[in-house]
């Protein structure tokens, strides 16, 4: 009896987390029934910008409801399966289109937690010559790096972000690393939002050890423990505006397949937009809120996948997720460089062929290595409404972009050769592969082909950035709209360039800064009216 | 519960705890076109011939609902296009479903080289046949991989790890927290 005590006590305190005040919008509100809500602040969106501004308002002392499209999904349910996890975690099941030249998939979060909780979790602070970038040529106020350092600090404090121990380090990445030395670049440890990662490498399908810090298990509970209210299932579709001011929102609950169901209104002082840089734009939009800078501007870090195949035997899905990277290309040529495992079925999309010769590809799994190169993108998208209404993106890479790719790709191609791979597979569907070195020339030889490239994306932003003026973009340097400053943007579409590293921190250490604003600004508005 | 204070409901339609229909439903006719296409698209030969056909089209019809609008409905629209242009091809009026495997590999290996949304459609439906198919039980037994039972090992070691303080449990904390500088 008391053996099966303490193995019963013997799972990670994820597990055990309470959820207090969460409502679940299928239950409260089915078809034919519309809730009504007060609030302070209502924060639309529970990832990394809407969890982060959730609990500094919060913590200010206001009255804070959440409002999240997906489910609550808690730790202890995650499973190492990614199609029903796919199913359930993510928006249309990670298969989002971006339309363009060449076209892309995009994937992101929709449940309790957001993106966060399917990420790599890797948490870099925006690059210091970015920031400068924003603070001397786009004239933001208190953007410089020594101003930003501690929301950095405070968003590391909220992410325990820490680098990888080395007993959970995988053998695709010795080879990732052994590749790079030898070729005398420089590796970086990868900060990540972990806790004692033991490297089950399921952090894209939510992590079932509780180890990844994700906003489901950090700062929505706490914002939760200390008083705020989250309402699930809750999709907003429009800001209720009054005399050029928000007076609160507007939106309907929804199932995982986006079934409709009741409506609901919420009445708040501050509207707090954190639904996505694909989304964001599309409730402005449908707000009639009118900057035409709205939906403009997107990055989309559009990252290309590169497969070694090698004679010694990986096993890719045992080890941590990815432990390093390599900048040694971002500032001068945008690019950089990753590995990340991701399981067969995922893998088997991006190798050309099907049947027989596919499957004979397949069988050497346990032999692959995959890398990918981000791209620091140059060109600008947009997101757009469709005759839905529904957001539409459009990006088309522009020949700067082309040309990094197939330099990313080349550098990936010679760290596979270097460190032993037979053979390559390449994201170009006239160009599959190459088997040797002396090939590597021919793929800069086509750097002006962009049709066929293979390309995917996780990293969206920009789409309402912020800028000094209202010529310029939607948000002022606090996140506030210049046209309606009780409604604020917390999440990556505020971003005001592309950053060119993971962005999660840099959404979360923003989201931190220009909370406090918005909670000053209420407090000062309170004074004022007594 | 807090809800409990939210201003009284104003009744707009009969409200109905029966949810809405699912966004799609497939006739037998269509789930064998689909049949068809996986027979020939799923990897053949040596320990791949496992008899997981039936499973690949359940998985298949089951991520469809979760995709997006344009994507639910275009899917069988799609299907119904490849299992008609035979014609268009040169393999004269004959269902695509109704060739024999052979033709019916060189029909599919035709569409992988179509121009523009032909090539999306089929790219579509060999992503979704293909990632169903190695995430069968019985695939990834060949593949020797078993991610889920060493997802249950992790949650108990990750367990144990955290009776012990941070810098023991990863030494490379001792005395710092990671700085995401670039």
């Amino acid at each position: 009896m008391k053996l099966q005590l303490a193995e019963a006590a013997l799972v990670p305190r994820e597990h055990r987390i309470a959820y207090p005040n969460v409502e679940d919008g299928l239950v409260v509100g089915p078809r034919g029934v519309v809730r009504t809500f007060d609030a302070d602040a209502v924060v639309v969106g529970s990832g990394a910008g809407g969890a982060a501004a959730a609990g500094r308002l919060r913590d200010a002392g206001l009255d804070v409801l959440i409002l999240e499209e997906g489910e609550l999904h808690r730790t202890e349910s995650f499973r190492a399966d990614p199609i029903p996890s796919a199913q359930r975690l993510y928006r249309d099941a990670g298969t989002s289109p971006i339309l363009g030249k060449p076209p892309m998939l995009f994937a992101e979060g929709r449940c309790v937690g957001g993106s966060t909780v399917i990420n790599g979790g890797m948490s870099w602070r925006t690059p210091d010559r970015v920031l400068q970038h924003w603070s001397r040529e786009l004239g933001l106020e208190a953007m410089d790096p020594k101003t930003m350092e501690p929301y950095f600090d405070a968003a590391e404090k909220i992410l325990n972000v820490e680098f990888q121990n080395e007993d959970t380090l995988g053998a695709h990445d010795k080879l990732f690393v052994e590749g790079a030395r030898r070729l005398g670049w420089e590796v970086k440890d990868n900060p990540r939002n972990v806790d004692r990662c033991v490297g089950l490498n399921n952090c894209a399908y939510g992590c079932p050890t509780g180890a990844k810090q994700s906003m489901l298990v950090t700062e929505i509970p706490r914002a939760l423990a200390a008083g705020a209210r989250l309402l699930t299932n809750a999709r907003v579709w429009r800001i209720l505006t009054s005399g050029g001011r928000a007076t609160g929102v507007r939106g309907r609950f929804v199932d995982e397949y986006g079934r409709r169901y009741g409506k609901f209104e919420v009445r708040a002082k501050l509207v707090v937009l954190a639904a996505g840089a694909r989304f964001t734009p599309a409730i402005l939009k449908r707000s009639w809120i009118r900057n035409r800078h709205i939906g403009r501007h997107l990055h989309t870090h559009p990252n290309a996948k590169v497969l070694g195949i090698f004679d010694r035997r990986i096993d890719p899905w045992r080890g941590a997720h990815q432990a390093h990277q390599i900048h040694q290309f971002l500032a001068d040529e945008g690019v950089m460089i990753a590995y990340a495992a991701v399981p067969p079925g995922l893998l088997a999309a991006a190798i050309p062929g099907f049947g027989r010769a596919h499957g004979d590809k397949m069988r050497l799994y346990n032999y692959m290595l995959s890398a990918g190169c981000l791209i620091e993108d140059g060109g600008e998208g947009k997101v757009g409404l469709g005759p839905d209404l529904q957001p539409w993106m459009r990006f088309d890479i522009d020949k700067w972009d082309v040309e990094k790719i197939h330099r990313g790709v080349a550098h990936i191609a010679e760290l596979m050769f270097a460190a032993g791979a037979r053979k390559v597979i390449l994201p170009f569907g006239e160009f599959p592969e190459i088997a040797s070195p002396d090939d590597i020339p021919r793929i800069l030889a086509r750097k002006h082909v962009r049709h066929d490239i293979e390309l995917m994306t996780v990293h969206i932003m920009s789409s309402c950035r912020m800028a000094r003026e209202a010529s310029d973009g939607p948000a002022d340097a606090w996140g506030r709209l210049h046209d309606a400053p009780n409604v604020a943007i917390a999440d990556a579409s505020a971003i005001p360039s592309s950053v060119g590293v993971n962005p999660m921190e840099t959404i979360v250490a923003l989201a931190l800064r220009n909370a406090e604003k918005w909670a000053e600004q209420i407090r000062q508005d309170r004074q004022i009216r007594r | 519960m807090w809800i409990a204070k939210a201003l009284p409901n104003r009744l707009r339609a009969p409200v109905s705890t029966v949810p809405p229909p699912l966004p799609f439903h497939y006739t037998e006719a269509t789930r064998n076109i689909l049949r068809a296409a996986i027979a020939v698209l799923r990897p053949h030969g040596g320990d791949f011939e496992k008899d997981v056909d039936e499973a690949v089209l359940r998985g298949v019809l089951s991520f469809v609902p979760h995709m997006p609008p344009f994507a639910r409905y275009g899917f069988p629209v799609g299907l119904w296009l490849i299992e008609l242009a035979p014609l268009l091809y040169g393999n004269g009026f004959v269902r695509m479903s109704r060739l024999d495997p052979l033709a019916r590999e060189r029909y599919l290996g035709r569409w992988e080289r179509a121009p523009g949304p032909f090539r999306m459609l089929f790219e579509g439906m060999r992503a979704l046949t293909l990632m169903c198919f190695y995430q069968q039980p019985e695939i990834l037994a060949v593949l020797e991989i078993d991610w889920q039972a060493r997802a249950d090992e992790l949650v108990e070691r990750r367990a144990r790890l955290q009776r012990m303080a941070p810098e023991l449990a990863n030494p490379r904390n001792v005395g710092k927290i990671a700085r995401g500088g670039s």
